[in-house]
């Protein structure tokens, strides 16, 4: 081998060192990794039950999928499932919010709601379904509802925490340095309380996918959650398969959207998530 | 009659009258009693004074710049700020508080410097002036940017002191400001109070646990008995000359200071040791 060559033969030792070094690339190998992990493990598991109709292996379920997607309908289930989440989180945010706010400030509002807060506490979304179903019909309001129950309540209690939690003196500062009560309270209160809101709303956004995954399986006629529940009259687990992995990706990607729009928009507010 | 200005009679910029305080205890074995905090406190600062208030921890202190500031009333008694009743908190006594759970986190120095001048509306050309001259003043040039968990302790320190003097309020109350830093950047941070202090002359409530610090900065000093029922227990004037330098009347005065304070000292370990032993 001639001097040039070892030196080549180095570099390229030093280049997959460095690379692999990287913290991203060991991160998305690793990743990889773990995913093919799993899948060798459903095929073998497929493979040795050998029914597909109680475990579909991952080709049955791929091919699931992609008949969904070219007939459009795995595309409509996504799509109603997430404009179901995004009106009734938007809609529970905007008045978790400031509920939430003023049980933090008055301690009389929260005083007069601590009841209903542990009582509700308790209940899950769910058990409202049927009741939902009465009131607002099978249409899209009933689902928004639930959602919207959903969202306000964990926003509302995370705000009202934040309130209570922001240093007095934090106040004290801001009276001393000429503002008025209203000042403080938009100017230091909310600012203040920005972190615990917008924990508030990530949790209120995993239980939003619960309660439409419910609420679609006992009464709708689109949404991933019909999707799953629909796909056991026919015995296509596959689809059930293709069901339960979107979800998985619907929360994942949104979740992971919240995050990127928390800390890029709000990062001087130290939002961690 | 002759007239006499308003500058000639110097009507003290801070008078506390018998004041009193007490809480209730909220847990304990003897919850919901009263618990007597200060008792007959007594004193007055003159404009323009640098005054220190020391004592053992947990004597206080605290309790006493809180009043003044107007976070919370003297149970009994009367805390006069400039001849009138003080009844909240306001823009004439500026606070910089122990710790820095006061300073906003979510602004830059730039922004918490300012946060007191766009609160009253001051115009931007102006307030940018102003800034940018308190932020010199406490050496803080080229952190303007920074977020306050982006600076040292020392740093956010001055970064306090920045903001109130933005607001050029006539009386200065300080909490322990350099409680918490280390010995080198408390000595530096002592040198950079009094030339701040040469150069604005504020009247100044500075509370410490720090005899030499006391001494370092003070025009006078009052010391503390222990609590509860803490009350002023003597006020020495220190007559040195600034800037102050650990010499032979330092040590005189110090030696004064010590025998005074060692007394409450050893009363509030025995307290602590009795409150333990009673729990038991």
């Amino acid at each position: 081998m001639t001097q040039t060559a070892l030196a080549v033969e180095r570099q390229r030792g030093a280049w997959w060192q460095a690379t692999w070094k990287s913290e991203g690339v060991r991160r998305i190998a690793i990743f990889v990794l773990s995913l093919s992990c799993a899948v060798l493990l459903w095929t073998l598991l497929a493979w040795w039950v050998g029914k597909p109709a109680f475990l579909p292996s991952p080709e049955k379920t791929l091919d699931g999928a992609l008949e969904l997607i070219s007939s459009g309908d795995l595309q409509n289930h996504v799509l109603a499932s997430f404009t179901r989440i995004l009106i009734g989180f938007v809609i529970g945010t905007a008045i978790g919010i400031p509920l939430g706010l003023a049980m933090g400030s008055s301690q009389f509002i929260r005083a007069f709601m601590d009841p209903y807060v542990e009582f509700f506490r308790f209940i899950p979304p769910i058990a409202f379904v049927t009741l939902a179903v009465i009131w607002f019909g099978l249409g899209e309001t009933s689902k928004i509802v639930l959602i919207v129950y959903t969202t306000l309540f964990m926003v509302a209690i995370n705000t009202m925490i934040g309130v209570l939690g922001v240093e007095p003196d934090k106040g004290f500062a801001a009276l001393c340095l000429g503002a008025t009560k209203r000042q403080v309270f938009l100017h230091v209160t909310i600012p203040a309380v920005i972190p615990n809101i917008v924990t508030g709303m990530k949790i209120a956004m995993g239980n939003s996918f619960m309660t439409v995954v419910s609420a679609e399986m006992v009464a709708a006629k689109s949404g991933v959650g019909f999707l799953i529940y629909n796909s056991r009259l026919f015995l296509l687990t596959e689809w059930i398969f293709v069901g339960i992995i979107t979800l998985g990706l619907m929360g994942f990607l949104t979740d992971r959207a919240l995050r990127i729009a928390a800390t890029t928009l709000l990062s001087r507010y130290e939002v961690r998530i | 009659m002759p007239t006499v200005s308003a500058h000639a009679v110097s009507l003290p910029d801070v008078e506390v009258r018998k004041a009193y305080r007490t809480f209730l205890k909220k847990a304990g074995p003897d919850r919901g009693r009263e618990y007597v905090a200060l008792q007959d406190v007594t004193f007055s600062i003159s404009s323009g004074e640098f005054f220190c208030l020391l004592g053992p921890s947990g004597c206080g202190k605290s309790t006493v710049l809180r009043m003044i500031a107007g976070f919370l009333p003297p149970s009994a008694g009367e805390v006069l700020v400039r001849g009138k009743r003080v009844e909240a908190p306001g823009m004439d006594r500026a606070v910089v508080f122990q710790g820095d759970s006061a300073l906003f986190n979510w602004l830059t120095t730039y922004e918490n410097v300012e946060f007191g001048l766009r609160m009253r509306n001051v115009p931007e050309p102006m307030r940018r002036r102003i800034v940018a001259e308190s932020i010199r003043l406490v050496g803080l040039e080229g952190f303007e940017h920074n977020y306050p968990n982006q600076l040292s302790g020392g740093m956010r320190q001055r970064l306090q002191i920045a903001r109130v003097l933005a607001n050029d309020p006539a009386i200065l109350l300080m909490d322990e400001p350099f409680g918490a830093l280390d010995a080198q950047t408390r000595g530096i941070m002592q040198q950079e109070l009094t030339r701040i202090w040469s150069s604005r002359r504020k009247t100044v409530l500075f509370i410490t646990h720090d005899i030499d610090e006391s001494l370092l900065l003070g025009d006078r000093v009052a010391i503390m008995t222990a609590g509860p029922a803490a009350t002023i227990k003597k006020v020495l004037a220190v007559p040195l000359a600034r800037p102050r330098e650990v010499g032979d009347d330092f040590l005189r005065l110090r030696r004064e200071i010590k025998a005074a304070i060692e007394d409450e000292v050893m009363k509030s370990m025995r307290q602590v040791d009795d409150a333990n032993s009673s729990g038991r």
